[in-house]
């Protein structure tokens, strides 16, 4: 399913030299808070890979498909609760059929997800 | 093995439940299996399974190897596991609604309170997805 306005919200984004920032907001009403886990909001870190895409998304202009991961770390333990909004820092450079992605989701100092790699035009 | 119901072996509820069954269980290796159903959470409007829903069954068929072993041990609930890492995933293609996932997930190391391992899911079609993932387990 489509997460935007569901899981999270952008409520900011710009765009700079090959780097862009979402503002991001976590919906602590999402569903998926009832069974992960149940009494202890945890965001799951495959929602964070599935948004990531979609944001991307958004930067391209088409439809993407996650190739390869390179290397995703996920380093702090994400809940609406305890960080209602994140920035989202997306370098996409274009490669022969899609584009390799360098994310960092942040809050402040506290970094949340590290991520590198390869997302294909998905036709 | 024994037949315990997934409910003790994984933390995870709907609509976020992506493991139906623990197949086999040896000392360092597991089978699990996942029916994809249009109304999962990760199903994408063409009825396909996101590739974050295969890094998710992936990380919960990690979860219900680690809750067999501590249900062994006379854990009355499942530890909760997060995922820390995920690392030379690669995804074939994503597997549409109705396909049966068969997971093998292979420990290759285990620490006080983390496990590295390796997860390959087929279908009918063949591999879709293969990865390294680091889970933390908190019991």
């Amino acid at each position: 399913m489509q997460l935007e306005n569901n899981y999270y919200r952008i409520v900011g984004k710009r765009i700079t030299d090959g780097q862009a920032l979402f503002r991001i907001a976590f919906l602590p009403d999402c569903d998926v808070y009832r069974g992960h886990f149940p009494g202890n909001a945890v965001c799951p870190g495959a929602c964070h890979i599935e948004m990531l895409k979609e944001c991307v998304e958004t930067l391209v202009g088409k439809p993407l498909f996650i190739r390869t991961i390179k290397q995703c770390r996920f380093t702090a333990i994400a809940s609406p609760l305890v960080c209602p909004q994140a920035d989202l820092t997306v370098v996409c450079i274009p490669v022969s059929d899609g584009v390799a992605v360098e994310a960092r989701l942040t809050d402040g100092e506290k970094v949340y997800m590290d991520y590198r790699g390869k997302m294909a035009f998905d036709v | 093995m024994r037949d315990i119901a997934l409910e003790k072996l994984i933390p995870q509820r709907s609509p976020i439940v992506m493991v139906d069954g623990l197949l086999e269980v040896e000392a360092e290796r597991a089978v699990t299996s996942f029916t994809v159903r249009s109304d999962n959470y990760f199903i994408d409007t063409d009825g396909c399974l996101a590739e974050a829903g295969l890094i998710e069954h992936i990380a919960q068929s990690a979860s219900a190897f680690v809750g067999y072993k501590a249900v062994e041990k006379g854990a009355d609930a499942p530890p909760v596991g997060y995922i820390g890492e995920v690392k030379r995933f690669d995804c074939r293609f994503r597997p549409r609604t109705g396909d049966r996932l068969l997971t093998v997930v292979s420990v290759m190391a285990e620490a006080e309170g983390v496990i590295l391992i390796q997860g390959t899911t087929r279908t009918d079609g063949g591999i879709a997805a293969e990865t390294q993932m680091k889970v933390y387990v908190k019991a």
